[in-house]
């Protein structure tokens, strides 16, 4: 919850202490994940599932401060996809208007993924929106059209990393769907509110997905001097 | 050890993150334990000490005369015997406890109770007892331990006084038959002495010595009589020199005691012999002298031979006037009738010995049977003289336990209306609830993170999954988070601060009111 509310990085060239720790510590997530698709072991590799457990435990926060994060990588442009069809967060927080998303796209054969696709202030990053919510969003991300896009976005630039900010998995079953799709997932884990049955579901829930990345959120972990962190 | 602090912290924040149940589970349990607490029913207490004097003066005083009774066992029994139910019914009465109780069962109910309050306690090298009872009415208390300081002190007075009486009447009884005994004695002895008097020794002298005693006096009076006897020889022996002497210088006086001129005769012619054997010796027969001595010789015969012839002159006693010669024949009467008189004690004391002698056989048995008789006699007689004295001391006995002198109450601490409750402690109880109810609220926290286990640290996240962690992201809060938070904590503290505030006033309230109620009006009776 407080992560839903926890505002984007602010623009660049302001840098604030805890910023600064936020950019460090993403910074060492994504070198694992931008690792394995380099190696390219799998077609898929390139597409990362951020999820969790359940609602609250930091997984929108932590997709969008990946993304910036690989964003501003030097070879590496990046889409975050807003997959949370039931209650998408991302809107709100980066201030997104309300417009055709994923499941326009799904929907309307007619319709192009660069039409949805909005662009943002850094040039190598840009948003998906999840769209009208539908009630049938499941089967909707299970269908064969959502393999062909998710094939078309994938190929499309082979040094785009496309990011999807997926439901709780232990909510809808849209994100077990979505993440059997992925290359690799992260699994969002909150210090306060994951139990161990939840982790154990969520993990059970992901069993054909090859690669499973943890993040271990709010954790209770002392600030680092912010010499180290300050750049 | 890093381990340790780790848990340590990993335990806190699990109570950290639960602190709300915490603070509510201790709030309810504060409040459910001080209204018990409140609840509780005051017990008051008091208690009355007795010191029992039985050192006192008379004791070492009569220690010689009498027995003295054991007063410190008879306290320890009566302290111990104090509890028994007739006493506890007696306490009722007096307490009007028994008013309270309608049934039969309610009564031994509440006996029951009285019984199990009532401690009696005894210093082991002092006597002095403490009485001590513990109920809900302080009035109450005072009362029941009041009557039963009444009844140990009273007590002490019944007691011992029936038992000497006993005693004494038993000693009584014993003394009559022995006055009955004795007196049979004392007849049959008399009898005795009447029935064998002649027999019987004289105080101080048995048989043996009787006859010794008559041994010896026959003795002495036969020497006596020998004496006797020699001395009047001795002096007829000087009687006829005496009478010729007297009669020569009278001119040849010629009715002389024959019996003298004999005697002389015979010496002159003896020794006349002599000399004519001598000069027969020396001449022949016809020397004149041997002729002459021849002639001598037959005329002193031709005398002699006359004499003896001659009838002898009458025997009269004033023949003689000499002075000299009455007074020897006054000695020889004297001693002629010495002689006679001890001759005549001499055959009494022969008699006597004889008649002892006698009775030999028969003086020993009577003199034992005397002894027998006496025997027994003395026997009862002592028996009846220490029953005599045994009476007294019986007496004495029985008087000192019934007075107040042997065992001297004084009571040192009175029973005293209890003002404060000996319970419950209210100030413990509370603080014990204070510290159970924190405790119950860490419990919970503690077992809801145990149910519901959550990753609270890294390496825990790791060995649960198995999997890679690639990052940790520290916990990040934005400034409406931050102002949340301080609220949350701000009213986490206020709950925490308003517990121990109100167990502060509970206490405050406690100590004001001298611990006598909590709730006033809750515990009524």
């Amino acid at each position: 919850m407080r992560n839903r509310h926890s505002p984007p990085l602010p623009p660049a060239g302001a840098p604030v202490p805890g910023h600064a720790m936020v950019a460090e510590e993403f910074r060492m997530i994504k070198r694992p994940l931008l690792k394995k698709l380099r190696d390219g072991d799998g077609a898929r590799c390139n597409l990362i599932a951020v999820t969790s457990a359940t609602h609250g435990e930091g997984r929108s926060f932590c997709a969008l401060n990946l993304a910036l994060s690989m964003a501003v990588e030097r070879d590496t442009t990046v889409l975050l996809v807003d997959a949370h069809m039931a209650a998408p967060s991302l809107p709100a927080m980066l201030g997104l208007p309300d417009g055709p998303g994923m499941m326009e796209l799904l929907m309307d054969d007619g319709l192009n993924a660069a039409d949805v696709i909005i662009r943002s202030s850094l040039p190598s990053l840009s948003v998906l929106p999840a769209g009208k919510a539908h009630h049938h969003a499941a089967e909707m991300l299970a269908s064969r059209d959502m393999e062909r896009l998710l094939t078309e976005l994938a190929s499309r630039y082979a040094d785009r990393v496309i990011l999807f900010d997926t439901a709780p998995l232990l909510v809808t079953t849209q994100a077990s769907v979505l993440a059997a799709q992925m290359g690799q997932v992260v699994l969002v884990v909150d210090a306060e509110t994951t139990t161990h049955a939840a982790l154990a579901e969520a993990l059970r829930h992901l069993e054909p997905c090859p690669h499973i990345h943890l993040v271990y959120n709010k954790a209770r972990v002392k600030p680092a001097p912010p010499v180290y962190g300050a750049r | 050890m890093e381990e340790l602090i780790q848990q340590l912290q990993t335990a806190a924040h699990c109570v950290w993150k639960y602190r709300w149940r915490t603070a509510a589970v201790a709030w309810i349990c504060a409040l459910a334990g001080w209204a018990g607490v409140a609840l509780l029913p005051n017990a008051y207490q008091t208690s009355a000490r007795v010191f029992v004097d039985t050192q006192g003066i008379l004791k070492p005083l009569l220690s010689g005369m009498t027995s003295v009774p054991n007063v410190e066992q008879q306290v320890a029994i009566m302290s111990r015997t104090l509890l028994s139910r007739p006493n506890i019914e007696r306490v009722m009465r007096m307490v009007d406890l028994d008013l309270r109780q309608t049934t039969a069962r309610d009564h031994e109910i509440r006996m029951e109770e009285l019984l199990s309050r009532i401690r009696i306690a005894g210093t082991g090298s002092y006597d002095i007892y403490t009485i001590t009872y513990i109920d809900r009415d302080p009035r109450l208390v005072r009362d029941v331990v009041q009557s039963l300081l009444a009844i140990f002190v009273e007590g002490s007075f019944r007691g011992k006084k029936g038992e000497s009486e006993k005693a004494v009447q038993f000693i009584d009884e014993q003394i009559s038959t022995y006055v009955a005994k004795l007196q049979a004695a004392e007849e049959s002895v008399k009898e005795f002495k009447l029935r064998h008097n002649a027999l019987l020794p004289r105080p101080g002298q048995d048989y043996g010595a009787q006859l010794q005693q008559s041994a010896d006096a026959l003795n002495t009076a036969r020497l006596e009589l020998l004496e006797a006897e020699q001395a009047r020889d001795a002096i007829r022996q000087q009687l006829p020199p005496m009478a010729l002497t007297a009669a020569a210088p009278m001119a040849r006086e010629p009715s002389g005691p024959p019996a003298i001129d004999e005697a002389e005769l015979e010496v002159r012619i003896a020794a006349l012999y002599k000399t004519l054997d001598t000069l027969r010796l020396q001449y022949t027969e016809q020397h004149p002298d041997v002729i002459a001595a021849r002639r001598l010789l037959a005329q002193l015969e031709q005398r002699r031979t006359d004499s003896a012839l001659e009838p002898p002159p009458a025997n009269d006693p004033g023949r003689r006037y000499s002075p000299m010669l009455q007074q020897i024949k006054v000695a020889l009467t004297d001693a002629d009738a010495k002689a006679a008189a001890l001759r005549a004690r001499v055959r009494e004391l022969t008699v006597r010995h004889t008649r002892l002698e006698g009775q030999s056989k028969a003086v020993p048995e009577l003199e034992s049977q005397l002894a027998q008789l006496n025997r027994d006699y003395q026997i009862n007689k002592d028996n009846y003289e220490k029953l005599i004295s045994k009476r007294e001391a019986a007496k004495l006995s029985g008087n000192l336990s019934s007075t107040q002198e042997m065992m001297n109450f004084r009571i040192i601490d009175p029973p005293t209306l209890p003002v404060r409750p000996v319970s419950p402690n209210r100030l413990l109880l509370n603080s014990g609830v204070l510290v159970l109810a924190l405790a119950a609220g860490l419990l919970t926290a503690l077992a809801a993170s145990r149910s519901r286990p959550h990753f609270d640290s890294l390496r825990e996240l790791r060995d649960f999954s198995g999997l890679q962690v690639i990052g940790v992201i520290a916990m990040h809060w934005t400034p409406a988070q931050l102002q949340v938070r301080q609220r949350g904590r701000a009213a986490f503290a206020a709950l925490l601060g308003a517990l121990l505030l109100s167990y502060g006033a509970l206490m405050t309230y406690t100590v004001a009111t001298d611990g006598r109620a909590a709730v006033p009006g809750l515990t009524a009776h």
